[in-house]
């Protein structure tokens, strides 16, 4: 096992023993959420491969690679403001928000989070290609391997081939719920 | 001196007209020239010693009108006789009248220059002080009238005999105007302390102040986003975007329309417009009658945020769903506008334009920062930076090393605080390693997106 990868994981159980919840949130790696285990993961993905950067902890996306809010799949920008169909920040009610001046909040970026996200904020060239499914809460999940010719994967493990093509390997994970019953 | 404009001397009767004519507007045009520089001067001078110097000047005048001062301070001189022998007609006839149209340059029977040069300085507006120039320089060549008579010494022995009771009406008005001064309330200076504006927003008004060391004195009802330069104050309204002079209370410029977000540096203002083909950028100098100059248009489905105009040089923001980019542009210059960063992936918005360097936020869904960059070109700094879930970074501006923000959270009142402009090696929201942000000398090159 590399000494970084171990290292790491060693330094998220201390944390956890510790200081519970939030010394885990502490040691995090980017992208991930480490299980109890001390691996990274989520529902129908336990590895040590992190999840691929966005605005919210879970990659979930939609079937173009763009963010969706996790909890109820709705469409958010790069901050992670819900929006509308024009792309314009809403809130609860469905309104535009509003800034200091009660004028309309501007739009933000929404961009794919391997394709675009990964690319700026770790200058590494991505694509997503193998995928695999899971039954997660009542819904079949597909999750897919955003691949690179890097080394290392997002959270400093060793490259792994995983669904990826010959000479790719996984650099970060990201899912999408389909809303098939299974 | 205005005896010697004889038709004998100006080569006849068409020939002293002329002289006439041109010594009158070199006298008037001198006179405005000298009250709008006074009013300028009064602009960027505490508005309480413009006063006292004005008074001052004004009681002495009265005062000596009554013959109870013996002299005023004043240059026991004549215009330059020999002009008249060594140079043309065209130039030595306006040279003498804008010589005694300075008012100071020559003896002064009465004083008026100093009671004109006196109030000039205390409207502190050059516009008003040209026009009280233009009084004064109209008064003052009105000596040509005896010349223009077919009995000068006639005319002229008329006028003598009104010279003591016009001397004591002077003396009256002076008195009046330095009794005015006096009792106005002061007025509101730009220069008299620190000037800032405050926004309110509540659920039926919208309202914008100006605050002199934390005092307000101007206050504008229905208006928002209020841009302050001096003594000139921008504000969005409904329909239009108005400038007022806030230490007079005036309106200077009305710009109606769909127009938003202005950004003032006097005298010219940059805003949004927002015509049926989309956003666009324009720059209006307000002191000219030239139209607006577009310095940047984008189509309907991306937006273009608050401009930052300094001088001539205008920065801006543009956002669409596949990035967001902070542009430059110097209006005058041939040169397209030039991109300062792109990202895919961050909110960059509120370019603040320094006179050395660019400042921007730049948004991710968990941080708040504020960058910093020279505007020649070369690596930028994060300056500070702070957790989005506790309010984001609002609305910049650069001013002597520091950077005036706003931190708003949704919800929650806003706070102005101030942040040293300098690289921050402190509390980090996000790794700064890893960030794509790159700024090089212009013309910038796209780096993402």
């Amino acid at each position: 096992m590399p000494r970084r990868s171990f290292l790491g994981r060693l330094a998220v159980a201390a944390g956890s023993l510790l200081a519970g919840g939030a010394g885990a949130a502490a040691f995090r790696a980017p992208g991930s959420e480490p299980t109890g285990d001390g691996w990274y993961g989520f529902c129908g993905h336990t590895f040590t491969t992190g999840s691929c950067p966005g605005p919210f902890p879970l990659p979930r996306v939609d079937p173009a690679g763009y963010p969706l809010r996790p909890d109820d799949g709705h469409p958010v920008d790069n901050l992670g403001r819900p929006i509308a169909a024009n792309g314009v920040p809403i809130g609860a009610d469905g309104l535009p928000l509003t800034d200091p001046s009660g004028s309309p909040l501007p739009p933000a970026p929404r961009t794919r989070i391997c394709e675009d996200w990964v690319p700026e904020e770790f200058g590494v060239d991505v694509q997503v290609q193998g995928s695999w499914y899971r039954c997660c809460n009542g819904n079949v999940r597909k999750l897919s391997d955003c691949c690179s010719r890097r080394e290392t994967r997002i959270n400093g493990d060793p490259g792994l081939q995983g669904y990826c093509n010959l000479g790719s390997t996984v650099f970060c994970v990201q899912y999408i719920d389909t809303g098939v019953p299974c | 001196m205005i005896e010697t404009i004889t038709p004998a001397g100006c080569g006849g009767r068409r020939g002293q007209l002329l002289a006439l004519f041109l010594f009158w507007l070199g006298t008037v045009g001198s006179g405005a020239l000298v009250g709008a520089a006074l009013g300028w001067l009064g602009q960027r001078i505490d508005a309480l010693p413009a006063r006292i110097v004005a008074g001052s000047l004004l009681i002495l005048v009265a005062l000596a009108a009554l013959d109870l001062v013996r002299s005023l301070p004043q240059r026991h001189g004549q215009v330059p006789e020999h002009w008249r022998r060594t140079l043309p007609l065209a130039v030595w006839a306006p040279g003498y009248g804008a010589w005694l149209g300075t008012g100071v340059l020559t003896y002064q029977a009465a004083g008026a220059g100093w009671a004109a040069w006196g109030l000039a300085l205390a409207t502190a507006d050059p516009t008003l002080g040209a026009l009280i120039g233009i009084a004064f320089g109209v008064g003052r060549a009105a000596m040509v009238l005896p010349a223009l008579s077919r009995a000068p010494a006639a005319a002229a022995s008329t006028i003598g005999r009104h010279w003591r009771p016009a001397r004591r009406a002077l003396a009256g008005v002076v008195a009046a105007a330095a009794i005015g001064l006096a009792t106005l309330p002061a007025p509101a200076s730009a220069a008299s302390g620190r000037v800032s504006t405050r926004s309110e927003t509540t659920a039926d008004s919208r309202r914008v102040s100006v605050l002199l060391d934390g005092q307000p004195v101007y206050l504008a009802e229905n208006a928002w986003a209020p841009s302050i330069d001096g003594p000139y104050l921008a504000v969005q309204r409904a329909d239009s975007i108005d400038v007022v002079r806030w230490t007079a209370q005036r309106v200077v410029a009305h710009l109606p329309g769909r127009v938003s977000l202005p950004s003032l540096s006097w005298p010219r203002i940059a805003f949004r417009a927002e015509p049926a083909s989309g956003p666009e950028i324009r720059v209006r100098d307000l002191s000219a009658a030239s139209g607006d100059v577009i310095v940047e248009q984008q189509p309907l489905r991306r937006s273009i945020g608050r401009p930052s105009l300094l001088g001539k040089t205008v920065a801006w923001q543009v956002t669409w769903s596949g990035g967001s980019e902070i542009r430059v542009r110097t209006v005058g210059s041939h040169a397209s506008s030039h991109l300062v960063l792109a990202s895919r992936v961050r909110a960059l918005r509120d370019p603040a334009l320094g006179t050395e360097r660019i400042a921007w936020v730049s948004d991710t869904a968990k941080c708040s920062d504020i960058w910093m960059a020279p505007v020649a070109g070369g690596a930028p700094q994060r300056v500070a930076s702070r957790q989005a879930k506790s309010g984001r970074y609002w609305n910049l501006s650069l001013s002597r090393g520091l950077i005036l923000t706003t931190i708003w959270k949704p919800g929650v009142a806003a706070t102005t605080v101030t942040v040293p402009a300098r690289a921050d090696r402190g509390t980090r929201c996000s790794p700064i390693t890893k960030s794509p942000l790159r700024l090089g000398p212009p013309p910038l090159p796209k780096i993402a997106g």
